[in-house]
């Protein structure tokens, strides 16, 4: 499990990926591409104050940020699928503000990370 | 080893297909529960899988409970992947018919290790089922000639005789006897008698089709269930079968051997309603009629006319 304090873990992800640039690379563009639709999806949920979709689509976030080793975000992620279960949504917005902001962060760090293990 | 993953989330999915490959699996994935059943349940189907808990379609659990539905085929290892920890969550998917489960995001080592845990499973239910399935063949086979005992070739002619009754087909049972066999064992051994016991039944299922009957009934008595037959041409079959032995000599350890029989026919236009036992006593009275008579010919029982053996082409 990836710690929850940092953006992102390095070692984590690179254990996972067994120090493959061209998996990491792969995953990265599907990251990126899926991220901004679940984003997006969130985003739509929480303007809709529809707490089953915040937490349909929480949960499918918390499980992409996990598998790329992001514990702070993925943490987020869980907090609004937490949210959206238990239906009371009241901060919903400002934690999906956070979440936006960790996950903008996230992505040069993942860059950095492929960079490290470039043939 | 096939493995099965099924993860609706493409990222999950790609990491795990590499984390397979790498470990020696074939790996099929899936993007939904749907699949996953159909991939599952089809024959000769992966008996290892990895499954997602949320999936679209069919979650994991629903295809937990299709799969423990299949009676009939080799039982499948089942893992369920899941971000759930609550242990309610876990009841539930070991409830369903999973085997394990993993929560995500899944360690590789963990993971590689479970699956082992699996296969050794796996290769446990191979080896009963093969015992198993060797234990049935001996209960039901002659352990010399590999054919039907006698016991359950005279079950299925009692099944034989019930469906031809509701069917109205025609039926016919042979009872096979080889002619001076005890001269074979006293003059060159058992072992050489075992030799022509194993050529007799080869070749008396080479000279039937694939859905008539043979059986040992006996020491060197073989019984025949000739389904669907035609009645004017039976006689004809049996001397057909009669003439593949006494013109082609068998070879043995002890040398070429010239091994003749006798066969007694009786056929279902003539047993009215008779059980299996008195056809028996029928046939192999017709049997002892074509043994008396110097042996290496086919007597009919209970001929409502009577037929006279047509002689056949040379050749």
């Amino acid at each position: 499990m990836p710690s929850l304090e940092n953006i992102l873990d390095p070692s984590e992800l690179l254990i996972r990926v067994d120090n493959d640039y061209e998996l990491l690379a792969e995953l990265l563009d599907i990251f990126k591409r899926d991220l901004l639709d679940h984003m997006q999806c969130l985003g739509m949920a929480v303007a809709n104050a529809d707490a089953a979709s915040i937490a349909r689509a929480g949960h499918t976030l918390k499980g992409m940020l996990l598998n790329m080793a992001a514990g702070r975000a993925a943490a987020t992620a869980a907090q609004m699928e937490g949210m959206g279960r238990s239906g009371d949504i009241s901060g919903a917005q400002a934690i999906f503000a956070r979440l936006q902001k960790e996950t903008k962060e996230l992505t040069p760090e993942l860059e950095k990370c492929l960079a490290q293990v470039h043939p | 080893m096939n493995i099965l993953v099924a993860d609706d989330d493409l990222l999950s999915r790609r990491l795990l297909e590499n984390v397979l490959s790498r470990a020696g699996y074939q790996v099929t994935a899936v993007r939904n529960g749907l699949l996953a059943a159909e991939q599952l349940c089809r024959l000769g189907g992966p008996r290892l899988a990895l499954l997602d808990w949320d999936m679209p379609e069919m979650d994991g659990l629903g295809v937990c409970r299709k799969i423990r539905q299949q009676q009939d085929q080799n039982y499948v290892y089942i893992v369920l992947l899941t971000a759930k920890e609550a242990k309610s969550d876990i009841v539930a998917g070991l409830g369903a018919g999973a085997d394990d489960y993993l929560t995500k995001p899944f360690d590789p080592e963990e993971l590689k290790a479970r699956l082992r845990a699996g296969q050794r499973i796996l290769d446990l239910e191979d080896r009963l089922v093969e015992a198993r399935e060797e234990m049935r063949f001996k209960a039901t086979h002659d352990a010399l000639t590999g054919l039907y005992n006698r016991g359950v070739i005279m079950d299925m002619l009692r099944r034989e005789i019930s469906r031809g009754r509701r069917e109205r087909s025609s039926t016919a049972i042979l009872l096979c006897d080889l002619d001076r066999f005890k001269g074979v064992n006293d003059t060159h051994g058992h072992l050489t008698g075992d030799e022509v016991l194993r050529e007799t039944a080869r070749r008396l299922l080479g000279s039937v089709r694939s859905y008539d009957l043979v059986g040992r009934y006996g020491g060197e008595e073989f019984l025949l269930i000739l389904n669907n037959c035609d009645p004017a041409s039976v006689l004809n079959r049996a001397e057909e079968i009669r003439k593949s032995f006494a013109e082609d000599p068998m070879e043995t350890t002890a040398g070429p051997m010239k091994v003749t029989l006798s066969l007694g026919l009786l056929r279902s236009i003539d047993w009215e309603d008779r059980a299996a036992e008195a056809l028996i006593r029928e046939v192999d009275g017709a049997l002892y009629a074509a043994k008396a008579a110097g042996g290496n010919c086919t007597k009919m029982a209970n001929p409502r006319v009577s037929v006279a053996v047509p002689a056949l082409p040379q050749g």
